[in-house]
């Protein structure tokens, strides 16, 4: 396990420095100022600005620097030599678009709203579909399975873009329960945790449902049956344990799929998340806050893998993980 | 053992709902009297640095300015912190401050203006309205760093009174005076705290509201500012401004009543909501219009861009595309333009374009090149786009490429004159000809299209010194029909609208050219709400 742990470390350090090097360049090399508008900006504010956020040096080397000084200044007096001597000490940047605030400051209080949308949606997905799964695998081909089953495809195939209006219609305009956009209170989560852990919850009944049907009709069931082992303690106990395993090998890419998914959901329903930062950034050539959000995306993701793969490891310790 | 599994469950998701909740909503816990949604989230409420209108809106209601804008008659500015003031000869202006406080009770001196427009005229302000102030004696050369800023046409003769000095009569200056850049900081503040300054803790207001909080992409709350000198007319007491969503989901939001007053409404619903009581629309002090690239083949000749003008088919258009109430647009600038009439334009006549595209060279579009029409991202733009293309390929016979980009690369491309043809677009700062007219004086930086004339240049620095309403108005005139019937580098399209939706218990909006929403002039009539 510690070996495991070690490896999985170093490929997650490895892995973020690409992604932090790619990115950058990446954004950098996207058509598009941050700061043109309608009104030009005069050359004497774009001067300051350049100076201010370092637009005057070189992305990643600078040879100018490099002839005058110590050879390390041709790497650190560079745009990425800027950034990430802030990274170290925990500066995520400025933001070019909101002038009075940091990255750190406008994505802070982004994250934990879209953790919470992406958690409930987890819980959603995860309450949702095993139980469809488990019923629909107890009674295949019944009414209740192929229920389970067209659910299962409609979320799956049904986009959420689509999904969200339909679900506004219905629940806000139709029978008034609920609000149609904002973040103020746990009736504004229904609908966007609703929206975001669906498809999750689709795809977890169908994996559910397959694995079910396979750990049931194992000789080992029908001998726990045959002892008198009570049905819920054969279904629950026995035959869910070995059934899960996909499942908590797709909660790993569930999880990546509800975070990214969250982006959609946080601009059909105005939230005030990581996701539109993201995607707002990115429309700004907010440079700084897109990597943000990107580098934050990456830890998640890669840490959201990490721990599912160490849940299977300790399921079944027989799997190697490779 | 399962079933406590699940209380375990249900327990982490009310502690983390507890959690995650905004924590910001401060003392306006529960809903403000008044929401809104007017714009895009603001970069910043800085009044030196906010450039876009729906900032303005905000800041507008933190910060007063020597005089305040009269929607209801935009020559004859209100008082703001500016009691009173008078000028002999246009060029000299004395303004008495009136004995106001600062929202943490210091007072508001002349020191206070003298430190912002002072702020304002530094470059590492970086503020992009700074050429307003360019109007004072020596404005633009203290930015430049020539002189220094007591040579600058702004001082104080004591703590109460300010002496302006500009570089020739401005007949709007006045306004200007009430625009958001001008308006007067708190130094102390902004010195101690620098781009923190803005922080609602920190920020010290002199305005109708002080911030409470500021969440982005969530809520902005603005709370009633007890020093304020006008304290007594501030009959709202909270107001919150939600962020900016997709259209559909303002008006759902609006429909659901958790706001009050909003600007925008999706394009496509325009003509069903318009017979509603709570919609208000009116022509928008804001023309849509074509670019053209004096550089490029073909385009350097007038006669082949007057024929392109005159092959615009506005009125159809107006009626089948945009609707609502945007109109026809004779000229560049709007019809709402007060005391101003309007010229005649070129109209609609493909058998005069034909003739002069013949006279160009290119009888009956023969020869004519494959031009590009630039545009950005947007439904009803494309639309127009597809308008354009079949108009100009029916009646003369020419091909034209559409080119529909991201917002941030067509105005790079328009701005490095990367095209042939591009959609323009213009709101004027201040409700003067010269806020839409000036940008087209050889080498302006809105400019653009590389077209100059020396006739149109002279005639708007006279019209810029003439003092006689009368004749200034005769002489813009005649700078605009150099422009839009003679010049053409561009060719105005049509007049934007406005669209805003109030419910009916937000009483005090003043219908305004520029849309302007004067938080202190607004208040609830309780009896017109639902019960």
């Amino acid at each position: 396990m510690i070996r495991f742990l070690l490896r999985r470390l170093l490929f997650f350090g490895l892995t973020f420095g690409v992604v932090l090097v790619g990115s950058f360049l990446l954004m950098h090399a996207a058509p598009g100022d941050p700061f043109e508008g309608e009104r030009t900006p005069t050359p004497e504010v774009t001067a300051e600005r350049n100076r201010r956020y370092h637009f005057d040096k070189p992305i990643l080397f600078n040879i100018k620097a490099l002839r005058e000084g110590p050879f390390t200044r041709g790497i650190t007096e560079t745009q990425f030599g800027y950034y990430v001597d802030g990274l170290r000490r925990g500066d995520l940047g400025p933001s070019y678009r909101y002038q009075d605030r940091s990255v750190s400051e406008v994505l802070g209080p982004a994250i934990p709203v879209s953790m919470l949308l992406g958690g409930i949606g987890l819980l959603i997905a995860v309450g949702v579909g095993l139980p469809a799964g488990i019923l629909a695998s107890l009674r295949p081909n019944s009414w209740l399975d192929r229920g389970a089953i067209a659910f299962s495809m409609g979320g799956i195939i049904v986009p959420n873009f689509v999904l969200g209006p339909l679900l506004v219609m219905v629940f806000v305009f139709g029978l008034h329960w609920l609000p149609p956009a904002g973040w103020n209170g746990p009736e504004y989560m229904i609908l966007p945790a609703i929206l975001t852990g669906l498809p999750a919850a689709a795809m977890i009944a169908r994996l559910t449902r397959s694995g079910m049907i396979e750990e049931l009709r194992q000789e080992y069931i029908r001998a726990a049956r045959a002892r008198g082992v009570p049905e819920r303690v054969v279904v629950m106990k026995h035959a869910l344990k070995n059934a899960i395993s996909p499942v908590v090998s797709y909660l790993g890419p569930a999880a990546a799929n509800i975070l990214t998914g969250t982006v959609v959901v946080e601009t059909i329903f105005s939230i005030p998340g990581m996701g539109r930062h993201f995607v707002e950034g990115a429309i700004n050539r907010d440079y700084k806050l897109v990597l943000g959000a990107v580098l934050l995306y990456c830890l998640l993701l890669m840490t959201f893998n990490l721990l599912a793969d160490i849940a299977h490891r300790l399921l079944d310790p027989r799997m190697e993980i490779a | 053992m399962g079933g406590m599994k699940y209380l375990y469950i249900i327990g982490v998701v009310l502690a983390l709902l507890g959690g995650g909740c905004s924590g910001d909503e401060g003392e306006n816990g529960g809903r403000a009297e008044l929401t809104l949604i007017v714009g895009d989230e603001p970069k910043t409420l800085d009044p030196a640095l906010v450039t876009s209108l729906a900032a303005a809106r905000v800041a507008d209601s933190l910060f007063e300015g020597l005089t305040n804008l009269n929607v209801a008659n935009p020559t004859e500015p209100l008082p703001g912190l500016a009691e009173s003031w008078e000028t002999a000869d246009g060029l000299t202006y004395t303004f008495h401050l009136r004995e106001a406080k600062w929202s943490n009770g210091d007072s508001i001196t002349a020191a206070d203006l003298l430190y912002s427009w002072r702020r304002v005229l530094t470059p590492a302000t970086a503020s992009e309205y700074v050429h307003f102030l360019f109007y004072l004696k020596n404005g633009e050369r203290f930015y430049k760093g020539e002189v220094p800023f007591d040579q600058v046409g702004v001082r104080a003769v004591d703590a109460r009174t300010v002496e302006v000095t500009l570089n020739q009569v401005t007949p709007h200056f006045l306004e200007l005076t009430a625009f958001t850049t001008l308006r007067v900081v708190h130094g102390a503040s902004v010195d101690k705290h620098a781009t923190r300054w803005t922080r609602p803790e920190n920020m010290v207001c002199s305005g109708p509201y002080t911030l409470e909080s500021w969440s982005v992409n969530e809520r902005i709350a603005l709370k009633k500012n007890p020093a304020y000198w006008d304290a007594a007319n501030v009959r709202i007491g909270t107001v919150d401004f939600l962020p900016n969503a997709k259209q559909h989901t303002i008006l759902q939001q609006y429909e659901a009543g958790e706001v009050d007053f909003i600007t925008s409404v999706p394009e496509r619903l325009v003509d069903k909501l318009m017979t509603r009581d709570d919609f208000h629309g009116a022509q928008a002090f804001g023309t849509y219009f074509i670019r053209f690239n004096t550089a490029r083949e073909a385009l350097g000749d007038s006669r082949v861009r007057r024929a392109l003008a005159l092959t615009v088919d506005r009125a159809v258009l107006v009626e089948h595309v945009t609707r609502g109430h945007t109109a026809v647009a004779a000229g560049l600038v709007p019809p709402s333009t007060p005391e101003y009439g309007a010229i005649d334009g070129l109209g609609f006549d493909p058998e005069r374009a034909r003739k002069l595209l013949a006279e160009a060279g290119y009888p009956n579009g023969k020869g004519f090149p494959t031009l590009t029409y630039l545009f950005n991202d947007s439904e009803n733009g494309a639309r127009i786009a597809q308008v354009l293309k079949a108009g100009w390929k029916k009646e003369l016979n020419i091909d034209v490429d559409l080119d529909r980009r991201e917002w941030k690369i067509y105005l790079g491309r328009v701005t490095s004159g990367e095209y042939d043809l591009a959609r323009g677009s213009w709101y004027g700062d201040y409700l003067e000809p010269s806020s839409f007219l000036d940008m087209f004086t050889t080498g302006h930086l809105f400019n653009k299209t590389g077209w100059g004339s020396p006739e149109y240049d002279a005639l708007m620095v006279t019209s810029n010194a003439t003092v006689d309403p009368v004749a200034r108005r005769e002489t813009q005139l005649k700078a605009e029909r150099i422009l839009v019937e003679q010049g053409v580098p561009i060719a105005p399209v049509f007049t934007f609208h406005t669209t805003n939706m109030i419910k009916p218990w937000v009483k005090g909006m003043v219908a305004n050219p520029r849309n302007v929403i004067r938080i202190k002039d607004l208040w609830i009539d309780d009896a017109a709400k639902p019960k």
